[in-house]
C-alpha cells in the first residue's frame, strides 16, 4: 500500500480497497440480494427492442445473433437486468435473483434439494455472461435461477463524482427493473394454490419476507396473491392466482409520481397500448401506470419507496371485500380485465 | 390543385373501409385496413364478448372466429393460436386487418376450462 500522503487522491483510492478487501476476507454471506433479470417471449424482437430501448429507454448491452437482446437500465451496473428472446408466444421464459457469493449457490442447492426441488448445475457461461448458476421450478412451474455473478458495464454516471442522472436518456428513462409479478395455477375448488405453495418455499428456502397478502375466498384463507422481499422495498417479487400460470407484470422503478405521468404522457404520444393509466396502489403504495410492450407482455412503471420493509415487519393482510382498494386505491374497483389479462 | 379525399381516391391511396359483423351481441361496426378489428371495436364497443386486452397478440382473450370475409395477420401467441386453428379461421381480433367486410364471433382464449366460479365475491373477482 502506498504511503499516507495528507490530501492525496490515492488515499481515498487506498482506503476503498482496504474497506473492500476487508469484506472479503469476511466473507459476508447475504443469500440472496435482488432481482438479477427476467428473459421474456417476443413475437417480433426488432419491435420489441425498439419498445424497450426508444420507449422505455433501457440501454443496450447485448445483442445475439439470432437477435436475442440484452437490456440494462441507467442506473444498473449489471450488463443486463432484461432479456427479449424471440418466440412465437409471449410471456416469460425464466426469472433470475443474484446472490451475495458463489457459497450461497452452494447453501441454497442443499437446502433446495433438501425442500424435494430438483436443482440444475448451470456453469459458467450457461447463463449467459453470467459465473455458475443453479436452476430449479418453483411450485408454480415457473423457470428460476440463482447466479453470483453476471458481467458488469457499470451505471451510466460512473463512480466518481457522479451526476444524479446521465444525459441522452431516451423515452421515459426508468432506472432498473424493480419487481416481477407471476402468475400463479390456481383452483380453490380442488383445493391447488401454488401462490401459498410459492409464498412458503420463498419464506422457508430462499429467506424471502412476506410484505402484504390477499385472503379472500368463503373462509378469508385463500392466499390470492402475496408481495415478497428481500430488499428493503415492499417487493421484488409478486404471486397472483390464476387459472393457468404465466407473467402478469415486469416493473421499472422511477423516482417519483411526476415521472409516472409523464411515462404515461410518452406512452400515450406513442401510441403505446396503455393498460391503467397513473394512480396509487394501496397495497405497496406505490404509484404506478401500467402498459404492454408489442407482445402483449404488462410493463408497469412504480415510483416510490413505498415503506421500509424488514424482515420482522408483521405482513400486512387485505381481504377479498378489500383486495380492488389495495389494488387501485383511489376507484377501489376492476379496470378492465386486469387480472384476466396477462401473458 | 389541392389535395381532396376525392384526388386521393383517383390515385387508389384512400383509405378503404370494411364493415364488421360481431355475432352474438347484433353489432357491426367500420374498421380501416390500416385498422385492428380490436381497435375499432374498442372506440364504439367496451363491454362485448371479445375482451379489450394486450393488443400485441400476447394474451389471447380477444380469440375470434371468422365466419366470413378476407383478412391479414401479424403474430401472435402459438399458445392462443395454433396453425390448425388459424386453418380454420381462428385469430385474435388484435392482430387481424380487414381486407373485406367480416362477420365475426368471439370464442374466447385457448386455455383449459375453468370450474365454476366460487361463490366469494374476493376469489370470483380474482379469476374474473
Amino acid at each position: 500500500m502506498a504511503a499516507f500522503r495528507p490530501g492525496h487522491r490515492s488515499n481515498r483510492q487506498a482506503a476503498t480497497s482496504a474497506i473492500r478487501s476487508a469484506n472479503e476476507q469476511r466473507s459476508y454471506r447475504m443469500g440472496i440480494m435482488r432481482l438479477g433479470h427476467v428473459r421474456l417471449h417476443v413475437l417480433d424482437v426488432d419491435e420489441a427492442a425498439r419498445h424497450y430501448e426508444e420507449t422505455l429507454g433501457l440501454l443496450r448491452s447485448h445483442r445475439d445473433d439470432d437477435g436475442t437482446t440484452y437490456l440494462r437500465g441507467w442506473d444498473e451496473w449489471d450488463m443486463y437486468s432484461v432479456i427479449l428472446m424471440p418466440s412465437d408466444r409471449a410471456g416469460i421464459d425464466h426469472t433470475a435473483f443474484k446472490v451475495r457469493t458463489d457459497a450461497d449457490l452452494d447453501d441454497f442447492r442443499k437446502r433446495i434439494t433438501a425442500a424435494g426441488v430438483a436443482v440444475t448445475e448451470l456453469a459458467p457461461g450457461q447463463l449467459s455472461f453470467c459465473g455458475r448458476a443453479i436452476r430449479f421450478d418453483l411450485p408454480s412451474g415457473h423457470d428460476f435461477y440463482l447466479f453470483a455473478d453476471k458481467e458488469q458495464v457499470g451505471k451510466a454516471v460512473g463512480t466518481t463524482n457522479p451526476d444524479p442522472w446521465p444525459d441522452g436518456l431516451k423515452g421515459v428513462g426508468v432506472h432498473w427493473l424493480d419487481h416481477v409479478m407471476l402468475m400463479c395455477e390456481a383452483n380453490p375448488e380442488t383445493g391447488t394454490n401454488t401462490v401459498a405453495d410459492n409464498v412458503s418455499f420463498f419464506s422457508n428456502v430462499l429467506d424471502f419476507g412476506l410484505s402484504e397478502q390477499v385472503l379472500a375466498g368463503p373462509d378469508g384463507d385463500f392466499m390470492a396473491a402475496a408481495w415478497m422481499f428481500r430488499t428493503s422495498t415492499p417487493h421484488d417479487i409478486a404471486f397472483g392466482a390464476g387459472p393457468v400460470s404465466g407473467l402478469h407484470h415486469v416493473s421499472f422503478f422511477l423516482d417519483e409520481w411526476s415521472d409516472v405521468l409523464r411515462a404515461a404522457d410518452i406512452l400515450a404520444k406513442r401510441e403505446v397500448r396503455v393498460d391503467v393509466t397513473p394512480q396509487r396502489h394501496g397495497i405497496t403504495r406505490g404509484s404506478t401506470t401500467y402498459f404492454f410492450d408489442p407482445s402483449g407482455n404488462r410493463n408497469e412503471t412504480f415510483a416510490g419507496l413505498g415503506y421500509l420493509a424488514q424482515p420482522d415487519m408483521p405482513t400486512i393482510t387485505w381481504d377479498g371485500e378489500h383486495l380492488w382498494r389495495g389494488i387501485f386505491f383511489h376507484t377501489g374497483a376492476v379496470i378492465g380485465d386486469f387480472l384476466g389479462v396477462y401473458t | 390543385m389541392p389535395a381532396t379525399i376525392g384526388a386521393l381516391a383517383d390515385h387508389g391511396v384512400r383509405p378503404v373501409t370494411h364493415v364488421i359483423t360481431l355475432l352474438g351481441v347484433d353489432i357491426t361496426f367500420a374498421c380501416g385496413e390500416q385498422s385492428t378489428v380490436l381497435r375499432a371495436l374498442a372506440t364504439v364497443y367496451q363491454a362485448g364478448s371479445i375482451v379489450s386486452g394486450c393488443h400485441g397478440g400476447g394474451c389471447g382473450v380477444c380469440r375470434v372466429r371468422v365466419a366470413q370475409g378476407h383478412y391479414e395477420c401479424s403474430a401472435m401467441s402459438r399458445a392462443h393460436v395454433t396453425p390448425a386453428d388459424e386453418a380454420e379461421g381462428i385469430t385474435l381480433a388484435c392482430r387481424t386487418w380487414p381486407r373485406s367486410d367480416l362477420v365475426i364471433e368471439a370464442i374466447g382464449r385457448r386455455r383449459p376450462a375453468r370450474s365454476a366460479p366460487p361463490t366469494s365475491k374476493g376469489v370470483t373477482e380474482w379469476e374474473s
